[in-house]
């Protein structure tokens, strides 16, 4: 019988350490999310799910602090982004069984629907909710992201054993 | 072969890899993947993205939860900042000269603080009143310890309400984050049912004259909360309105000061 913001924390936390990429800055997110919700606790409508409006709000926390890092620091955030490495077998292994290290290469808008589809497991429609945007525009950049993930990790499937590459 | 058929719509390739295609049209797309083995290849991929995603982020749901995140409200440098903006637009009325405006600032203040604190309550009760391993940190059996613990931690003589008349028993209590400087406890207390009330309560604000008793419902459970003086108390449990009420009397007349 948890409040329902707090049964929601653990997929909160899930999605925000995929979409930040590191705990701190996830758990910041977290936070945040929740505070807002907490002040706006009064207007979630009844009837509605409480978890695709919590991701609507963690989806403005994001892009607010995300104008605030981009106003901030631009040119440190580009050259932090962390190089894949292309190398031998070995080193393309250990990279594709970091696809949290993969996703962090996509572009935000298209990262957060990846997530909430591929992770979260939200419908299209509650996706599109969410983030605010066409249910047409949750495909594409579903599409998209999952297309530019595969050239990130073109030898994962090879990788993994699913299936095995002749070279 | 597959160059001789039209391509298929990527929206409903995703579908397709997500299983939310109706069968008839997955059974389509299962045909063409027989005779495409690219396309077999990208929906494999497609699929073991999806797998490794919850492979690397379905742990953090395991996690424990960090005690900040069970709060209502947050001491974090963002709700501090907004605190202080409140506070100027507070200053900017007075120097403004607009008495009203102060006094309406003020009263808003006081009403969001009073319901963000019986918000806290409510989320308090909902991390630890359903525990049955650990429900509080120190135990009934400890009373003397608990009340000298937490009187030093909350910086006041601390009293625990007897209830055995209203048929609740003291399992224990705990301290909790409250705001800045303000931490809180929560004493708990359970029926012959199993049922849990939890007494919250924390330093609010400036003195203020006592306020009446306040209700709210949240999913199953009730609130009484009042303020006695800079005080803030909210009792909480799975009790009808009128045997809360009841209890909430029984501890007002004990707390009061």
């Amino acid at each position: 019988m948890a409040h329902p913001i707090v049964e929601n924390i653990p997929s909160l936390r899930r999605y925000a350490r995929a979409l930040r990429g590191n705990r701190a800055d996830a758990d910041d997110l977290v936070q945040d999310t929740l505070e807002r919700a907490h002040a706006k606790w009064h207007l979630w409508r009844r009837g509605s799910g409480v978890r695709p409006w919590l991701f609507a709000i963690m989806h403005g926390v994001f892009e607010n602090q995300r104008k605030l890092a981009r106003n901030r620091v631009q040119a440190v955030a580009l050259e932090e982004m962390p190089e894949v490495a292309i190398a031998g077998a070995q080193e393309k292994a250990a990279e594709v069984l970091d696809v949290g290290a993969a996703i962090e290469k996509l572009p935000d808008a298209q990262r957060e629907v990846l997530l909430l589809v591929g992770l979260e497991e939200f419908s299209y429609a509650d996706a599109a909710r969410i983030l605010d945007i066409p249910v047409g525009t949750v495909m594409s950049r579903l599409a998209a992201a999952r297309a530019r993930l595969r050239e990130l990790t073109s030898e994962l499937a090879a990788a993994t054993g699913k299936e095995r590459v002749t070279s | 072969m597959s160059a001789a058929r039209d391509p298929i719509d990527p929206a409903e390739l995703m579908a397709f890899v997500d299983g939310r295609l109706p069968p008839e049209r997955a059974r389509a797309i299962d045909e063409r993947l027989a005779e495409d083995p690219a396309l077999a290849a990208e929906v494999r991929q497609y699929r073991a993205q999806r797998t490794a995603l919850h492979d690397r982020f379905d742990p953090v749901l395991g996690e424990p939860i960090p005690a900040r995140m069970l709060q209502g409200r947050t001491s974090s440098r963002r709700a501090l900042a907004r605190l202080s903006i409140a506070a100027a637009l507070v200053l900017v009325g007075a120097a403004g000269g607009s008495l009203a405006t102060r006094i309406y600032l003020e009263r808003r203040a006081a009403r969001l603080d009073l319901s963000a604190f019986a918000h806290q309550a409510v989320v308090a009760y909902a991390a630890y009143a359903p525990d049955t391993r650990r429900p509080v940190e120190i135990a009934a059996e400890q009373q003397q310890y608990l009340v000298g613990w937490l009187s030093k931690r909350l910086g006041r003589e601390m009293r625990v309400p007897f209830l055995g008349d209203r048929g609740l028993t003291l399992v224990g209590g705990r301290l909790l984050p409250g705001e800045v400087d303000r931490p809180a406890a929560q004493l708990m207390y359970e029926t012959a049912r199993g049922e849990r009330v939890t007494l919250f309560l924390r330093a609010i604000g400036d003195e203020t004259a006592p306020t009446a008793f306040s209700f709210r419902r949240d999913a199953g459970v009730s609130t009484f909360y009042w303020v006695d003086r800079d005080w803030g108390y909210a009792l909480t449990g799975p009790l009808d309105r009128p045997e809360l009420l009841d209890v909430a009397k029984s501890a007002y007349d004990q707390l009061a000061r």
